[in-house]
């Protein structure tokens, strides 16, 4: 890392300052445009935003354009809640700064023209006595609307960097490779030929007509950003002190003379070109995909690099930038949301490697270089995930390897065989697959060609909870299913199973409900010119892209939680209640929800009675069979975009307080205790014979139909110790992909979390580490073994 | 169908040779190496270990054992390790799991049904089978056996010996055998039987053996623990038996002592525990050095 990055990037540290000066100028422009068109005004907004948002270039930046208006700044967000005075008191105890003078003019703004959230969309529609009422109530879906009232500030409030304008929530990617080769400009002429063509037939004609003029408005304002950036970057040159800052701030005003209006014809350009329509328009957003980074700029890099424009490290220079520029695109969320549910994590996502639209292999110089970017700015964000493919060069494996080593918990690794066969499950050509990206966790995205507009967590232990429980939600008392009845009048595992499996179907559709409001509310309410217009067919159509078909149409993901509990649960009630007879299903539950009390034993039978992540059929088959039917029920759903609901398997944060809601369930798992975590990993704990026995648990889950499915494994840093053992970590990786698994992450675990796990071995059961010439789970070490591991790891940070 | 008492069967082992591993540890050994890292490996029968840290103390264990062999002294089981007949009654009993018995009679089919499930990582990384242990040619029918089978399945095979064997096992295990990890604990016969117990003339016979008249590959692995052989004199003396009568192209391997088979020791209710140590890294550099100037290719682990 060069020493200007150096620098940035502790600036970039530590808690950020809050800014009103978007919300201002939103709050403005809709009080001078009371009435007009919805989207009309949401463009112009933007517009306001791109023309009015004070510059600034920070010392040593080589790319212009801040994601907010002060250096760090969070904008206030209109849409996603109020900012109340006491979310503003909590914030500034958490750390935040927010200016004093500023707080009397948000509470008056606030009460003046109060913003319209995506949760009034949702709360319109609802009731206070509604149907849907005890599910939202019961924190099922992961959201607890403990009102209609409550729910509407669900989010309660948010700041976050990017001057688009939000809810955006959308998991998505532009198509920056054509806006790179065509600009601006040329996309401002195709509008205007749009609109000379239309005539007015229909109501879609004159839509078409409104929407396309609101994008023109957009880009104008695109066009209009750079020019400011542009004049500011000869102004700082003319003060500049340092010749060769002051020759850098010129380049700097030259290349925004000539992107994004005209296209990109270099590496500077187009990394310029990114990088301002990433923070103009992409964001606000924090599940946003980057997209293939290594295949995006590569084209002008090979350029460069041929002609001798740039060197290796300038890239890679610039591409540290880049890093230090989305780090710096934070996210703060209200009180609540924060303390439950990682209010301030993000997950922008660059993808590398994989094939081309040809089937050849795309891993390239760049893709190498992105991966040193990361070792050079070890930022938790952007995240990096790298498409394994068949024809995947080992290097690119290893070397994605040498960072998890480093401790960047990143990159990611994801299959190439299993995402195309998803894709072409879902009827996607070859070709088109082949392009695919990820955003959020990992979830698929065709860049520019599909979005995921709303992906909601379910936390699926709770069905079988409320089932048993006769419909009786037991955190509230409220009834939010259906009473089975007595629980003894099954005669047959098969039996039981299937009532199971229609009382979940049942949750499903109402998480199904939820979701389709949401993203009405998003369609209705937050129309996004801005973004469309980058978006496949943006200004051809004319029509909004969270409103049409697109390419591949995974608009509506529900993401199960805690499918592994439930699979193991289910194992231990046909063994004891239905094979063996052990005990009645009603006196099962009746132990449930004593939480175990006084039935220790079996309590203890029960974790040992097979599990999944151990290779073994019994247990391995039942979870398969819960995947397998979580994703036929959500395709049964139908969602607001015109489609079915499809599965996803990553638990983003919900392992942890979905199992809070969870009372104690029949795997020997306690009320209360966190899920198992992500899709395909077992519950801590219950993996006993070694990691080569949980891949090929997880090999057996139905990976081809699901948008995702996470695997998380931990190892301690001696395992990738030298080269020889990341090459085996290395072939590890690849016949998991071979096999079709769709992902697996890394977690090199250091002193900190050994110490941690030696006060609470519970929470550290599946930490493995190497200990001679052998591995083994550090809690079950002696103590005087764990002592030296925990000395020997902090030698190895010395030397 | 060949058996043998198993006590470990390791997947995802990286440091048995090349590739991702499947490796076997056979119990029981000819030699009792002052060291020993796996103390339990040693007898071939099946043996229990307590594990002191995880015990509450609450007597099950001694209730319920069949040879009354465990006794009570306040809230410390004392097991009589000669009444014990490992029979893991008490390893059922305990709620603590601080009871294990180590070592189970296994057939060549159960030890496949293992390695043939962890077989579809080998073609990727070009791992395989090692068998180890204990003495893995201390037990030749069973290993020949597993190792045949092995290669019948084209999977590659690793044998980890001390060499203490006849001409006879070692030609009839070698034949299934691709790579052969073979240890050289020390060059001077009467410090070899000092520290291990057994003579090295037959083990310095069957290296030359191996080497030259069967053609297998070959790595020597030599142990070094400070108190024992970690001379100069004899690292001296390995390394020109090394290159003299083995050959230039046969990888060294300096494995470094750990004290893991002390708290084994304890766990397994031995008496006289000694603790050693490992060379200073500047020894180790030393010896590294001596053995590179014979010729030899030399690396402290045993990662490859």
């Amino acid at each position: 890392m060069s020493e200007r990055i150096q620098k940035l990037l502790e600036k970039s540290k530590g808690k950020a300052s809050i800014s009103m000066n978007i919300y201002r100028i939103i709050q403005k422009t809709y009080q001078e445009m009371n009435g007009e068109a919805l989207v009309k005004c949401r463009a112009q907004a933007i517009y306001n935003i791109l023309a009015n948002i004070p510059l600034y270039i920070e010392e040593g930046d080589l790319l212009a354009g801040n994601p907010g208006s002060v250096p760090g700044g969070l904008e206030i967000d209109s849409a996603n809640g109020i900012w109340n005075e006491y979310e503003i008191q909590e914030l500034r105890k958490d750390g935040y700064h927010f200016p004093k003078e500023d707080e009397e003019g948000l509470y008056q703004l606030n009460r003046q023209n109060t913003p319209y959230s995506m949760n009034d969309g949702v709360a319109e529609a609802l009731e206070t006595d509604g149907k849907l009422m005890p599910f939202l109530h019961s924190g099922m879906g992961m959201v607890q609307w403990t009102s209609l009232e409550r729910g509407r500030q669900i989010m309660q409030c948010s700041a976050q960097g990017g001057l688009n304008l939000t809810p955006a929530q959308s998991m998505m990617i532009l198509d920056y490779e054509t806006a790179l080769a065509r600009g601006i400009d040329a996309m401002i002429e195709d509008c205007d030929n749009k609109i000379k063509e239309i005539r007015f037939f229909s109501k879609e004609d004159y839509d078409r007509a409104v929407y396309l003029k609101a994008m023109r408005t957009c880009l104008e304002g695109l066009n209009l950003y750079a020019k400011r950036l542009s004049e500011f970057a000869d102004q700082e040159a003319a003060h500049a002190a340092d010749s060769l800052r002051k020759e850098e701030l010129l380049r700097m005003r030259d290349i925004l003379r000539r992107v994004p209006a005209k296209p990109a014809r270099n590496f500077r350009e187009a990394i310029q070109m990114y990088w301002l329509l990433f923070h103009t328009v992409a964001c606000p957003n924090s599940v946003l995909g980057m997209g293939r980074l290594d295949q995006i700029l590569y084209p002008y890099y090979e350029k460069d690099r041929a002609e001798g424009e740039i060197t290796e490290e300038e890239a890679e220079e610039l591409l540290e930038n880049l890093r230090v520029k989305d780090y710096q695109l934070g996210i703060v969320t209200g009180k609540d949301c924060r303390d439950t549910s990682n209010g301030e994590a993000k997950w922008h996502n660059i993808v590398i490697g994989g094939v081309k639209k040809d089937g050849s292999d795309a891993t390239n110089p760049l893709s190498y270089l992105i991966l040193k970017a990361v070792r050079g700015v070890p930022t938790p964000h952007p995240t990096v995930t790298v498409r394994v493919a068949d024809s995947t060069p080992g290097e690119l494996i290893t070397e994605g390897l040498k960072c998890v080593r480093a401790g960047c918990s990143m990159p990611a690794f994801i299959g190439d065989r299993s995402y195309l066969k998803y894709l072409t499950n879902c009827g996607v050509s070859k070709e088109e697959a082949r392009n695919y990206a990820v955003a959020g966790c990992i979830d698929v995205v065709l860049p520019g060609k599909s979005r995921i507009l709303s992906a909601c967590m379910f936390v699926t232990t709770m069905c079988l909870d409320v089932f048993l429980n006769h419909g009786i939600n037991r955190n509230n008392g409220e009834r939010m299913g259906h009473d089975p009845g007595d629980l003894n009048q099954w005669d047959s595992y098969e039996a039981f199973e299937k009532a199971f499996k229609e009382e979940m179907k049942y949750f499903i559709s109402q998480m199904a409900e939820y979701s389709n409001l949401m993203i009405c509310s998003m369609q209705e309410h937050f129309p996004e010119p801005g973004k469309t217009a980058f978006m496949y067919r943006g200004i051809e159509d004319g029509v909004d892209f969270q409103k049409k078909e697109m390419v591949f149409e995974n608009g509506g993901v529900i993401c199960p939680v805690g499918l592994v509990n439930l699979g193991d649960s289910l194992t231990v009630i046909k063994r004891l209640v239905y094979e063996e007879k052990r005990l009645t299903l009603t006196q099962l539950k009746e132990i449930l929800d004593k939480n175990w009390e006084g039935h220790e034993e079996l309590r203890k039978e029960c974790v040992k009675l097979p599990k999944y992540g151990n290779d073994i059929e019994e247990a391995d088959q039942m979870v398969n069979e819960m995947y397998r039917y979580f994703n036929e029920a959500c395709n049964e759903m139908p969602c607001a975009t015109g489609t079915c609901y499809r599965g996803s398997a990553v638990s983003i944060f919900g392992h942890a307080p979905g199992g809070k809601l969870t009372g104690a369930t029949p795997d020997g798992r306690y009320a209360g205790e966190t899920l198992a975590d992500a899709g395909a990993s077992p519950m801590r704990g219950r993996d006993t014979k070694g990691p080569l026995a949980v891949i090929r648990s997880a090999a057996k889950l139905p990976h081809e139909w699901y948008q995702a499915i996470l695997f998380n494994m931990k190892f301690h840093p001696d395992v990738i110790e030298n080269d020889m053992d990341l090459e085996k970590l290395a072939a590890l990786v690849r016949t998991y992909f071979q096999y079709e698994g769709k992902h697996i992450q890394f977690n090199v675990v250091d002193r900190k979390v050994l110490l941690d796990a030696r006060l609470h071995p519970k929470d550290h059961q599946d930490l493995m580490v190497r200990v001679a010439g052998y591995s083994a789970y550090y809690v079950e070490l002696t103590d005087r073994l764990q002592l030296e591991i925990l000395e020997r790891t902090q030698n190895e940070r010395l030397m | 169908m060949q058996e043998c008492s198993i006590f470990q069967v390791q997947s995802y082992s990286i440091h048995d040779g090349p590739g991702i591993r499947t490796t076997v540890f056979v119990k029981g050994c000819p030699l009792h190496c002052l060291w020993c890292h796996n103390p339990e490996s040693q007898n071939h029968c099946p043996e229990l270990m307590w594990f002191e840290e995880k015990c509450a103390g609450c007597g099950s264990c001694a209730t319920v054992c069949k040879a009354q062999a465990i006794q009570m002294k306040g809230k410390r089981p004392l097991t009589d390790r000669i009444k014990c007949i490992a029979c893991g009654n008490c390893e059922k009993s305990c709620p603590t799991e601080a009871r294990r018995v180590v070592g189970e009679e296994k057939t060549v089919e159960d030890i496949m049904k293992i390695i043939q499930r962890d077989a579809m990582f080998y073609p990727l990384s070009n791992g395989g089978v090692t068998v180890s242990g204990g003495e893995p040619l201390h037990m030749p029918s069973f290993t020949g056996e597993l190792l045949k089978t092995c290669k019948e399945r084209g999977y590659h095979t690793a044998v980890e010996t001390s060499g203490y064997a006849s001409f006879q096992t070692v030609e009839y295990i070698m034949q299934y055998t691709d790579l052969v990890f073979y240890d050289l604990k020390a060059l001077d016969g009467i410090l070899h039987r000092r520290l291990t117990g057994v003579d090295n003339e037959r083990i310095l016979k069957n290296a030359e053996f191996i080497k030259h008249v069967l053609g297998k590959e070959m790595v020597i692995r030599i142990p070094l623990v400070e108190e024992c052989n970690a001379t100069v004199e004899n690292i001296r003396q390995t390394g020109s038996f090394i290159a003299g009568r083995l050959g230039k192209d046969v990888k060294v391997q300096l494995l470094l002592y750990h004290n893991l088979g002390t708290d084994k020791e304890r766990q397994l209710g031995r008496e006289g525990i000694t603790e050693y140590t490992r060379p200073s890294e500047e020894k180790q550099k030393r010896f590294c050095e001596i053995i590179t100037d014979y010729g030899l290719n030399v690396q402290i682990g045993g990662s490859m």
